[in-house]
């Protein structure tokens, strides 16, 4: 008896353990889930909910954060601005006039342009008081001055070499609308200094030197001869090579005035904005916050649903205990429960929220033209990477080619991806000229869209499918894209002219000016028109480093868009950039508010299934 | 060799004042035998078998399962002992309702880390000894409530534990799946099961070689080993 108290106690204690095999604890938790489906779908959804929240949070101020510095690397950042600081004896330092000349020796520099002091007003004719100047500042600018800050033109021309001499004058873009310039057809004059000075042409804002969009420039020859300006400059914008930034920017106070370095500021416009840039991540925490209140919530809705479902659980419960299970095991079963629910929601919630980041990503990457907007710079080495070189045999290759347009394939399945439009002659074999400045501009004037432009589109309204339309630098009107209806779209044409659209065979063709030449196509596809280029244009789409962007290059290598896609992304969820904070709140807001709906009709439905539960078993 | 032995078993409910559930029971069941704990409502007959069955500690004295003593024993092996030594039977059945009612039997050994594909082969035994063969590939749902008792009988019977506790196993039943039950358990225990059943049904008391009759948590009569 002794023996046997002994012996059913070692196997009590070491012999034979209470003991559930791992595989078993996956089984149990499986079955505890698929065996109330509905609960635990609507606990997976609103954890995944809660997830994509967050996810989507996280994605929305990543990008616009990632579009910002986008932009300013679209500026260039190799640009450093000298001018003339306080000098020791209090008062206003002035650079010598032979600065810009010696700052363009620096070897690492690539250009310089100077603005000159000019003691004149401007104003919109002669009859204007002397006072209402509109704060409008007038400078003598040297001819180089547009290309050196990588500006654009809104209209006309900049100043070269013949204009300089003689009274005409560019206006910011600001300088431009207080002068109503921007509205006037035709060529308008200014009264500027006691004279009349032609218009020829305006700009377009330029963010890294916000001075100039409130500025008139005239020639220096011109300033000189009509209003006895001395030339001395205010401000020397200087391009460098960008390696060498840090040492330019060491030596430009020295060369420029080497007679007194301290009274030289030297400053970098681009690290101002790199630096807003990064204080906009501090609205990633606002964001952060309220996607971690909607998990929040929904772990407690998700905690609330657990307790109520242990409680309905009991005798299950007591159940598993007389079987055998320890504490432990019963804790764990719901813990793993709990776990599978977990990992099921927030998989589907991470897919979900990842659409959303990339849908609006994309969006955002589209904005305007992007760099294909420019006009052509020469790269001088075409690359032929990409799909076509790497996996299509040669004639298959001639073949994708002549047909001119990016590849149906892809362009069905990434049929977002569709923005850019580019219209040129073949160059099969040359390799591209580089076009001097001014040829450049003048590409941009006229009356109908020039081969070699590029045509963007971009969605404009997040509801209906109508896209801004721009060619290079100008703006060319609209589309809008009607369903259902024969028509495709209309357009109207700023300074152009009309341009055509015409339906033929489900697929739309956009004319220029008389219908003559067609410059692209858009066929119709699920989920939004797919785009491309019609004549002698070979399109390319590489893959980029990051994950699903996609390039979409010129045969010159000129990227023209990047877009991110996504593979489950069908419709195109174009949001142009400067739409995007009502979107993203709207679908924030939406999410959370699903969620919180979801919350509380699981907690209902889980509170009537106890009550029933317990009137059952008391009844 | 006992199969259970409680020794001056006392159960008290704190409150005020306290309720004596089980005042200082001592009972020995053999190993083989079959007896009825037979009682009006509250008189502490599901208090000793929980006790019995170690799901619940007595306040005072102490409880031996085939010979060992569990006072002391901390959950987890307390929780080996029933997963080795206790068979349960209850009124409700307690079948899991999307499992097969083979599955449901070989759950009785699911807290001995055996692997399914030999608990399902021990269930397939357990299932052919209730009569229940043909049925073993449907759900609860699928079965009458004599069926359901049939297999939760199996589930306890499964582990071949040393003795079946069975709270009121006829008490969801008519009075023929009742009498189904009743030959059942009588087969089990012909066929060396201990077994010792809770309930106010006289005819089945009578048809239990022994009776422990409870009054207000204790023994009145006990109609005797019959070893």
């Amino acid at each position: 008896m002794n023996n046997g108290i002994l012996g059913g106690r070692r196997q009590g204690r070491s012999g034979h353990p209470s003991r559930l095999r791992p595989a078993d604890t996956w089984a149990l938790a499986a079955l505890g889930v698929a065996g109330r489906p509905v609960r635990a779908l609507l606990s997976a959804l609103g954890i995944a909910l809660g997830v994509a929240t967050l996810v989507a949070v996280l994605g929305i101020a990543g990008s616009s954060r990632a579009q910002l510095i986008a932009q300013i690397d679209a500026l260039g950042t190799n640009l450093l601005t000298v001018t003339p600081g306080q000098s020791f004896t209090n008062g206003q330092a002035v650079l010598p006039a032979t600065a810009p000349a010696m700052v363009r020796r620096i070897g690492p520099v690539q250009s310089t342009a100077a603005i000159g002091e000019v003691n004149a007003n401007v104003y919109r004719n002669d009859r204007i008081p002397l006072a209402n100047t509109d704060a409008i500042n007038v400078y003598s600018a040297q001819t180089n001055l547009l290309q050196t800050m990588q500006g654009h033109l809104a209209r006309g021309r900049f100043l070269n070499p013949a204009t300089a001499r003689f009274p005409a004058v560019v206006l910011g873009a600001s300088a431009a609308a207080a002068l109503g310039a921007d509205r006037a057809g035709g060529t308008i004059q200014v009264w500027l200094g006691g004279h009349w000075f032609a218009v020829v042409g305006t700009l377009e804002p330029l963010p890294l030197a916000p001075e100039l969009d409130r500025a008139a420039l005239i020639g220096f020859p011109v300033a000189r001869r009509l209003l006895g300006a001395r030339g001395s400059p205010v401000e020397i914008y200087v391009r460098a090579s960008p390696v060498s930034m840090a040492a330019v920017a060491g030596v430009l106070a020295a060369t420029a005035d080497p007679a007194a370095p301290q009274n030289v500021t030297v400053t970098s416009p681009a690290d101002a904005l790199t630096t807003r840039a990064d204080a906009s991540v501090a609205l990633q925490s606002l964001f952060l916050a309220l996607g971690g209140i909607a998990l929040l919530v929904g772990g407690i809705g998700i905690a609330n649903v657990m307790v109520i479902s242990v409680l309905e659980r009991r005798g299950e419960i007591g159940l598993r205990r007389a079987l055998g299970a320890t504490r432990t095991h019963i804790a764990v079963q719901f813990v793993t429960e709990s776990a599978l629910l977990a990992f099921a929601g927030g998989t589907s919630g991470a897919v979900l929220g990842g659409v959303r980041h990339h849908g609006l990503r994309h969006g955002t990457a589209l904005e305007r033209g992007g760099p294909g907007a420019h006009p052509r710079r020469g790269h001088g080495r075409r690359r032929r990477r990409g799909w076509r070189g790497r996996r299509l045999p040669r004639a298959a290759r001639r073949a994708a080619v002549s047909r001119r347009s990016p590849p149906h394939h892809l362009a069905r399945r990434y049929s977002a991806l569709a923005a850019g439009v580019a219209c040129r002659q073949p160059q099969r074999s040359t390799v591209p000229t580089t076009p001097t400045a001014e040829e450049a501009m003048s590409d941009s004037i006229g009356g109908t869209v020039e081969r070699g432009q590029v045509i963007s589109l971009t969605r404009r309204s997040a509801w209906r499918r109508e896209y801004e339309m721009r060619a290079g630098e100008r703006d060319l009107g609209w589309l809008r894209w009607r369903p259902g209806r024969r028509s495709f779209a209309q357009a109207e044409g700023q300074g152009i002219g009309p341009i055509e659209l015409a339906t033929r065979r489900r697929r739309v063709v956009v004319a220029g000016a008389g219908g003559a030449e067609t410059l692209a196509t858009v066929d119709r596809q699920r989920g939004g028109p797919v785009i491309h280029a019609a004549r002698g244009h070979t399109l390319r789409w590489d893959k980029t480093a990051r994950g699903n962007h996609w390039a979409m290059r010129d045969q010159d290598g000129t990227v023209l868009t990047v877009a991110a896609v996504q593979g489950l992304l069908r419709s195109s969820v174009q949001i142009s950039a400067e739409r995007t904070m009502p979107e993203p709140t709207a679908v924030l807001l939406g999410l959370i508010g699903g969620y919180l709906a979801l919350s509380e009709l699981q907690y209902k439905t889980d509170l009537a299934a106890a009550i029933a539960a317990a009137a059952a078993s008391s009844g | 060799m006992t199969a259970l032995e409680l020794d001056a078993a006392t159960k008290e409910h704190p409150g005020s004042p306290p309720v004596m559930a089980l005042r200082s029971v001592s009972l020995t069941i053999g190993e083989g035998e079959f007896a009825a704990l037979v009682g009006p409502s509250g008189s502490g007959k599901s208090t000793l078998l929980a006790i019995a069955g170690t799901l619940e500690r007595p306040t005072s004295g102490s409880v031996r399962i085939a010979g060992a003593g569990v006072g002391h024993l901390p959950d987890r092996e307390l929780a080996a002992v029933r997963a080795y030594r206790i068979g349960f039977v209850f009124q409700q059945f307690f079948l899991v309702p999307t499992l097969s009612a083979l599955d449901n039997v070989a759950s009785g050994l699911l807290y001995r880390g055996i692997p399914a594909a030999r608990r399902r082969r021990a269930a397939a035994e357990a299932l052919a000894t209730v009569g229940l063969a043909h049925r073993s590939g449907h759900r609860p749902g699928e079965l009458s409530g004599g069926e359901q008792q049939r297999t939760a009988i199996a589930r306890a019977l499964v582990g071949k534990p040393a003795v079946i506790l069975a709270d009121e196993p006829t008490g969801s039943l008519d009075t023929a799946a009742g009498q189904g039950i009743l030959a059942l358990l009588t087969a089990l225990n012909a066929a060396g099961s201990t077994i010792l059943i809770a309930t106010h049904n006289p005819e089945i008391a009578t048809a239990v070689p022994r009776t422990i009759t409870l009054r207000d948590g204790a023994i009145e009569s006990d109609s005797g080993s019959m070893r």
